[in-house]
């Protein structure tokens, strides 16, 4: 696989990893090339060691990869491939992440391919999977031949040419009678969520325990306990629902207590209703956490570099700080009273301002945004009170 | 001072410097009086700038005149609807779709479309001394 570094910066590619797990069986639905990625379970478990398969590509290769991974799924069942769905960027975290993926794979199966053939992580991917003694699977999916390293590493292994249909065919069979067979198991009381790492928009890591919950859950009369995915994606919690609105949870917040299938939206929790129709306390928070158009309220939270929701923050909620106020207004008035060109600059900074929000980049968005601030201010006052100034002089002059 | 605060003194500020330029030209013809900011463009290069009339059209405007008012500056014609509606959104108490009207209506098509009848006004109303 091959990790892209600074997508945060470039596109709109989320740093979400799904690892399918051999205990639990999620449906990822990633909308690929969009800026949300949607992570959802179906429903508890079914089936358990089912083996997985560690898909090792390059992203250049996602269709054609994406495609294969289908049709593995559709012989094979579900859940079973781990893929990398985006990216992932090479943050230690990530690379854990993948490392453990290997580790539960039963069979890694690597695509070659012109941009996998130089990527250094799919490699580096490789010879990890090999050191495991891992059952590697190479399949050619470009009818390129073989670079020396390739030949080295696969040399003595059979190599699966995806331009073959007969030999794409034997493979899905192989990769069924590979995987171990599927045992039951009983279903989980408390919903794990996928191995998740530096996403708001997804449940946590570890999921509140059993034994944690039935000692919170009955507390003051009859008030639920919830555990919360606070702005940073770090489980809080567990609190009830009068201190979780003091906390700047959004409608968007996931939220989980005991007795709840899910980690779910917070709007979608019949008992936190109450929290959306007031607002907040005001000793707690001095500003609710949405307030447009003070942009200098929101900077406490160290750096956004999360997915961006669809188009606006409100489709995503508390997990990207709102939009700073990006004074377009304030730059077109300028440009329009003041006659100077620097409003035009302060507009195109406006823009860049959303822009760069919608890929994800709060700083940036940040800084566009004072950016236009300051070539706003500018054009009023050469522009606005240099006019001023100039009619003064003419007018006294009149006058006189 | 919090930054709350200041913001709550920066808004009044700005309401109170609009109403006061508001009641400047409502009750003053920046035709009729001297004392009045005059376009620097107009009066080094003798070609109009794409805000001349802006005055006079706030006046008339006030004064219920529609129709003489936009002939002062027919770029106004878009950009104070765009304008009035972007500040009611903003004063708006805050709701899901205040902020998505106030989205839509400061996004980036809308800055372009902004520079983009600016420059073209700018030559129009030079050319055909509008």
């Amino acid at each position: 696989m091959e990790r892209c570094h600074n997508t945060a910066s470039t596109s709109p590619t989320v740093k979400t990893v799904c690892l399918l797990t051999s205990e639990y069986k999620h449906a990822t639905a990633a909308r690929m090339g969009e800026n949300k990625i949607i992570v959802q379970h179906t429903d508890t478990v079914t089936s358990a060691h089912m083996g997985s398969i560690f898909i090792s590509y390059s992203r250049h290769d996602k269709t054609a990869v994406f495609n294969l991974k289908k049709e593995i799924e559709a012989v094979v069942g579900d859940g079973v491939c781990w893929i990398d769905l985006t990216g992932i960027e090479s943050s230690k975290m990530f690379i854990d992440t993948i490392i453990d993926a290997i580790d539960r794979a039963d069979i890694f199966l690597f695509m070659y391919t012109h941009a996998s053939e130089s990527s250094e992580w799919t490699r580096k991917e490789i010879e990890y999977a090999s050191i495991k003694s891992k059952k590697i699977v190479f399949v050619k999916l470009e009818p390129i031949p073989l670079s020396k390293y390739y030949q080295f590493q696969f040399g003595g292994h059979d190599i699966i040419d995806m331009a073959d249909e007969s030999q794409k065919e034997k493979l899905l069979q192989n990769l069924k009678t590979w995987l171990p067979a599927p045992q039951a198991v009983a279903t989980p009381d408390v919903p794990t969520s996928p191995t998740v790492t530096n996403t708001p928009d997804s449940p946590p890591t570890q999921p509140p325990t059993t034994k944690e919950t039935s000692t919170e859950e009955p507390s003051k009369n009859n008030q639920f306990m919830f555990y919360y995915i606070d702005s940073t994606g770090k489980q809080q919690g567990p609190v009830d629902a009068d201190t979780l609105r003091t906390k700047g949870i959004t409608s968007n917040t996931l939220v989980w207590r005991s007795g709840m299938d899910e980690w779910t939206r917070a709007k979608d929790v019949p008992e936190l209703q109450h929290i959306f129709m007031t607002p907040p306390p005001p000793p707690h928070r001095p500003t609710p956490p949405q307030t447009p158009s003070t942009p200098t309220n929101q900077q406490s939270t160290g750096s956004y570099n999360s997915p961006s929701g669809t188009s606006t923050a409100t489709a995503n909620g508390g997990d990207l700080p709102p939009k700073p106020d990006n004074y377009l207004v304030w730059s077109i008035l300028c440009t329009v009273c003041c006659c100077i060109p620097g409003g035009i600059y302060a507009i195109i900074c406006s823009n860049k301002v959303d822009t760069l929000y919608k890929s994800g980049d709060y700083e940036g968005a940040k800084r566009s945004a004072e950016e236009a601030k300051k070539w706003a201010i500018i054009s009023a006052i050469v522009g606005g009170i240099g006019s001023f100034i100039y009619g003064l002089i003419v007018g006294l002059g009149e006058l006189s | 001072m919090n930054s709350v605060n200041k913001a709550y003194i920066l808004r009044i500020g700005v309401a109170i410097l609009a109403i006061l330029i508001i009641g400047i030209y409502f009750g003053f013809d920046p035709e009729a009086h001297p004392i009045f900011p005059k376009c620097i463009l107009l009066a080094t290069t003798g070609y109009k700038c794409p805000g001349c009339g802006m005055q006079r059209l706030v006046y008339h405007l006030l004064h219920g005149e529609v129709r003489t008012a936009f002939s002062y500056n027919y770029l106004a014609v878009f950009v104070i609807p765009w304008i009035l509606a972007t500040v009611v959104c903003t004063c708006l108490p805050h709701s899901k779709y205040a902020r998505r009207m106030l989205d839509r209506l400061t996004n980036r098509t809308v800055g372009i479309v902004n520079i983009v009848l600016y420059f073209l006004w700018w030559i129009i109303r030079n050319i055909y001394n509008l």
